[in-house]
């Protein structure tokens, strides 16, 4: 009796976390997602290759499959953390970075994606857009700084 | 008896059917009930953000004086302003911040009462989700909310356009923590889902077997049912044969003469229209409880029952023969047939050993009228 009353609360445990699994809400998941709009905006590529330093968005590795983690030099587009070593890299490479003083300081990083208020901020340089002559569609216009 | 049994076959269909029905029923109910108290803790919260709102507005336009704009002139102002605003911020508001709207009509954070992490910078651009949301606040100068889907942690949005000279300034906006009601029914929305889930699947399956029993059933009768006359097949006889073990029956064997000769002289297509023609003539003559059943090509067995006595049988085997006597078949306008049909009758004893041999004694009768000279009926 005690054995069937242990087997039957296994299998609710079972079917609560399953369904806490299959329901949960994924900011990691959201953000690959954003991630991946970026980088198909820019790179305009079905799988862009993806250099990132930062930690958190390092977790979306395997979750988009438009994105491919690459090495810095095969990378089509670049995240850089505020701490970076490669955030003043001068190359032809789209260089995002996470962190809004990050963009502020260095002119030549194109865009900075980053999480505040509990959402996705998406900020794009104009000046840099107009330059590289890159046509971004209608929904990243209102990111245009 | 007979309801019995077709509430039996009918089970499947019926089960699923209330299964169907109290499932619809239990998640119209679930869900009204549900969007009732989540709407009734909503109206709290936006009348509770609306009053703190005003609060929040008054205390700033008095440290701002003119304009609320006039914070971007002071960075004494503007912190003195992110100190105010963070005063604000408890358990329930979890983002207070003011947004004004640049030249080129872009939103701008003016002033921000969050926590370092989320602390935005004087002019930093915002860009809303809901970008709708806050047109119609700018356009209408009144408080808008909404309940936010697009952001971690937070319930919903509050936004109130700080209006000077009938021209909206800014925006201040309260972004609601999940209260601890509404965090109690966020823990509950995965179980709630997979309700919904469960529910669909329920709802699914009962249709999917409402569905098979309705294709069981036709499948069924399509069985059972002689297609060209639509009497019952032999099939249906096998079906029934054990219900009819104790009741008080007759068979009657009915075949129709000289049919060959019809079918060699006229075709076959006009031998299935005498066929469909004896069929509609017996159902006439026999009663609602009589069972017609086309026993063979030619051949029809009729079980009587519930007659009171012998006479009785007899007067409806009569009813038979005299059917077809009356009058021709008509197969077309040019074409009329004599039909004459031989009965064998055995009124069966009760209780009887099998309607097989039962069948058979008829059988037997048929044959001894169809010797002694067809168009006739012998009893048994």
């Amino acid at each position: 009796m005690v054995w069937f009353g242990v087997s039957v609360l296994k299998i609710i445990l079972l079917i609560l976390i399953s369904i806490k699994l299959v329901f949960a809400f994924d900011a990691t998941a959201v953000k690959a997602e954003i991630l991946s709009k970026i980088a198909y905006e820019f790179v305009k590529k079905d799988v862009a290759n993806i250099y990132t330093d930062d930690a958190e968005l390092l977790k979306i590795k395997g979750l988009s499959l438009s994105l491919n983690h690459s090495s810095l030099e095969d990378a089509d587009i670049v995240f850089v953390t505020q701490n970076s070593e490669n955030v003043s890299i001068d190359s032809e490479k789209y260089i995002f970075t996470t962190c809004y003083n990050t963009f502020k300081k260095y002119p030549h990083i194109v865009g900075v994606f980053f999480w505040q208020k509990g959402r996705p901020n998406i900020i794009i340089r104009e000046e840099i857009v107009k330059k590289q002559n890159i046509t971004l569609s209608e929904p990243f216009q209102r990111f245009l700084e | 008896m007979k309801n019995l049994s077709m509430l039996r076959k009918n089970s499947f269909f019926i089960i699923s059917l209330f299964i169907l029905l109290g499932n619809i029923w239990l998640f119209v109910e679930f869900k009204q009930v549900s969007a009732e108290q989540k709407n009734e803790a909503k109206i709290m919260q936006i009348n509770r953000a609306s009053n703190i709102s005003d609060e929040i507005i008054s205390n700033v336009l008095k440290y701002t004086k003119d304009s609320i704009l006039n914070i971007k002139q002071s960075a004494f102002v503007e912190q003195e302003i992110n100190k105010m605003l963070s005063y604000y911020r408890n358990n329930e508001i979890k983002y207070v911040y003011i947004v004004y709207i640049d030249e080129k009509g872009a939103f701008r954070y003016l002033a921000d009462g969050s926590r370092k992490i989320d602390k935005a910078s004087l002019h930093q651009k915002f860009t809303p989700a809901l970008k709708h949301l806050w047109d119609r606040a700018l356009s209408k100068k009144k408080i808008v909310y909404s309940l936010q889907d697009s952001a971690e942690g937070l319930w919903l949005t509050h936004l109130t356009p700080i209006v000077s000279d009938t021209k909206v300034e800014a925006v201040l906006v309260l972004d609601i923590s999940m209260s601890e009601y509404e965090n109690f029914h966020r823990l509950l929305e995965p179980l709630e889902k997979f309700i919904d889930v469960f529910v669909g699947i329920l709802i699914l399956v009962a249709t999917a077997t409402i569905f098979q029993s309705i294709l069981f059933y036709t499948q069924f009768k399509r069985s059972i049912i002689d297609p060209l006359t639509k009497l019952y097949n032999r099939h249906h006889l096998d079906s029934i044969k054990t219900s009819l073990n104790n009741d008080k029956i007759s068979i009657m064997m009915v075949d129709i003469d000289h049919f060959k000769s019809i079918n060699d002289t006229y075709g076959h297509a006009v031998g299935d229209v005498v066929i469909s023609s004896v069929a509609k003539k017996l159902l006439i003559a026999t009663r609602l409880e009589d069972i017609v059943i086309r026993y063979g090509g030619e051949e029809f067995l009729i079980v009587v029952r519930s007659a009171k006595t012998k006479d009785d049988v007899v007067k409806i085997a009569k009813r038979v023969l005299g059917s077809l006597r009356e009058n021709n078949i008509r197969v077309d306008d040019s074409l009329s047939i004599e039909v004459r049909v031989s009965i064998g009758l055995n009124i069966c004893t009760v209780p009887f050993e099998s309607l097989d041999e039962e069948i058979d004694k008829a059988d037997k009768m048929l044959y001894k009228a169809k010797k002694a000279g067809r168009n006739r009926i012998e009893i048994a």
